[in-house]
């Protein structure tokens, strides 16, 4: 009894603590540089993750919210020449509002020459046909599109190459609005786990059909089926079909946590790609931001936009961060 | 002993009191059952110190021993720690030969009698491919495995070389070949997949909180399958061979809120 009383002064202690680097964060930080400023490095592809600690938020309420946040991020975005943007909600909101995104993106994108908006649902990813395979339309999955992508502006050849492998940092000598194609992801928990599962379903039907075709006896011991680190990785990142892995990733709480800080989750985001991405959050909530929602008696009604400063704060990081993979 | 002596037992001894009397008042609310570390900043702080790297490298292996002693006395029954990617042996060769040495060395005296994996009734598992290593090593972890293997207060993962994409890698492959086998008719769904993961092979609690040191944000190729789900990040500046208990503190704390608010 009396330990779980000191536990408590220990934690009453925490929470004081937080409150002040809470206050801290929130006035007495660095002014991080502007988005046009010239950095070492910047993120070739940057991706936002909405993330709600609020268990009883209701999908009506945040979308107008994450919607908002991704006009936000996609404004910076343009501004400080970032031409890839990933924006994630766990469930999939703003897949949902994808013909909304759409039009509001068109509304504040330069129109090109011939075809100005291509908006597109890739479903999810089907493993590439093999040399000898005589299965001309291989195992395609039929199911809900995991990722929805938009490119915009740029000119009709330049979406025609989009997908290809490109360097995974770029160095920024001008900036403003790029002239060049702006891609949009709206991602969810689908677009990982589920998508792992989805290709490795593929895999496993093409090689029973192959051994079916080709009368190869299936003995537990036998090598039946091999597939290489690269080879999936093709398969998950590459290409059209492909979702490549971001250099930076916000983590964004959208409402108040219940806590002063509340520490960095993922929120399901797809783990194949967060292998080498730079993650930047604040778990900090401001004290007004807390006070509000007191006042408001729900955390849902006090949504925490996406802000220029905490963009900022993420490229100055990002551009001070080493990549020494693994040597 | 001179005044400076007694003066810094002292202040160890003070230091030490403090310590246990603080593991026990946290005991006292909610602790994680999986605790995973990615060891980082070896060599930048032997760079600070003006000292080789492999001493980094040693100093780095006692600050193992203090935190496994301290998850101990927290009663945190796994730990996993990110001993070697298979990345690493880009490194340079005198620097992998060094690190080779060490690990050979150093897990015979965790494992030994008197050493802290007995001392606190851990056993020991090795993740990753470990058919990489020099059969010095290989030998080194299998006696270290066979002289553990009857502990069971906790578990020690130590993920070496390792990478989490060739673990999914090899997770998809044996999902499809065991599908192959059975004759399977259902669709594969992401628990297959699950279910042959290294940490899922040894039959590992998930994971509650990951941490890394070095003031590093990411995640390097570290139980991405397992960490994006429910599980706690943390990235603290200090660099792994000077990590304490003052370091977790915070952590186990958050975790307790984050236990209590749910």
């Amino acid at each position: 009894m009396v330990i779980r009383l000191v536990l408590w002064v220990i934690h009453l202690f925490y929470s004081f603590f937080l409150a002040i680097l809470s206050i801290r964060s929130r006035y007495f930080r660095s002014t991080p540089r502007p988005l046009t400023a010239t950095r070492n490095k910047s993120p070739s592809h940057l991706a936002i993750v909405l993330v709600s600690q609020d268990p009883d938020l209701r999908i009506s309420d945040a979308r107008e919210a994450f919607l908002r946040c991704t006009e936000s991020a996609i404004a910076c975005c343009r501004a400080a020449g970032i031409t890839r943007l990933s924006v994630y909600d766990r469930r999939g909101i703003l897949l949902e509002s994808f013909n909304v995104i759409s039009e509001r993106l068109e509304k504040c994108l330069p129109p090109t020459q011939d075809q100005p908006f291509l908006a597109e649902a890739v479903f999810p990813l089907t493993p590439p046909l093999s040399d000898d395979s005589d299965v001309s339309d291989g195992c395609r999955y039929k199911g809900k599109s995991s990722i929805k992508t938009i490119h915009a502006g740029g000119t009709a050849d330049r979406l025609r190459k989009l997908g290809r492998n490109r360097p995974r940092i770029q160095h920024h000598r001008t900036h403003g609005h790029s002239s060049e194609t702006f891609t949009l992801h709206l991602v969810s928990r689908d677009t990982g786990k589920p998508t792992i599962a989805a290709v490795t379903d593929s895999l496993f039907r093409r090689a029973a059909s192959g051994l079916r075709r080709n009368a190869v006896p299936v003995a537990r011991d036998a090598e039946l089926f091999k597939i290489s680190v690269s080879d999936l990785q093709d398969i998950l990142e590459v290409g059209d079909r492909g979702y490549g892995p971001p250099d930076l990733m916000i983590v964004h709480n959208v409402t108040v946590p219940k806590r002063q800080s509340a520490p960095l989750q993922l929120s399901s985001f797809p783990p194949w790609q967060v292998r080498l991405t730079e993650i930047h959050y604040n778990g900090f909530s401001g004290l007004r931001d807390r006070w509000m929602s007191a006042k408001l008696r729900t955390r849902a009604e006090t949504w925490i936009m996406l802000s220029e400063l905490d963009f900022r704060r993420a490229l100055d990081e990002y551009s001070n961060a080493e990549f020494r993979l693994g040597k | 002993m001179s005044l400076l002596q007694y003066a810094l037992w002292f202040r160890d001894n003070a230091i030490d009191r403090v310590q246990r009397v603080l593991l026990g008042i946290l005991k006292a609310g909610p602790i994680p059952h999986h605790v995973a570390f990615i060891m980082d900043g070896n060599r930048r702080y032997a760079r600070d110190k003006g000292v080789q790297v492999i001493q980094g490298h040693t100093d780095g292996f006692v600050a193992l021993r203090r935190i496994l002693g301290i998850c101990s006395a927290l009663d945190i029954k796994v730990v996993s720690v990110y001993a070697f990617s298979i990345d690493n042996f880009k490194r340079p060769q005198d620097e992998v030969d060094g690190l080779m040495n060490l690990a050979e060395k150093s897990l015979l005296e965790l494992c030994s009698y008197g050493g802290v994996l007995a001392e606190h009734g851990v056993r020991l598992n090795t993740l990753g491919r470990t058919q990489l290593f020099p059969p010095a090593v290989q030998e080194a972890l299998a006696k270290a495995k066979e002289l553990t293997k009857n502990n069971n207060r906790a578990v020690l993962n130590m993920c070496m070389p390792y990478s989490s994409r060739d673990e999914i890698t090899t997770a998809v492959e044996e999902t499809v070949h065991d599908a192959l086998v059975e004759g399977r008719i259902e669709p594969i769904t992401e628990k297959d997949i699950e279910d042959r993961l290294l940490t899922a092979k040894v039959k590992t609690a998930p994971l509650d909180i990951l941490i890394r040191t070095s003031g590093v944000k990411r995640l390097s190729d570290y139980l991405l399958w397992q960490c994006t789900e429910n599980t706690q990040i943390h990235f603290i500046d200090t660099y792994w061979p000077d990590i304490g208990l003052f370091d977790l503190l915070p952590i186990i704390l958050d975790y307790q809120r984050k236990v209590w608010s749910q």
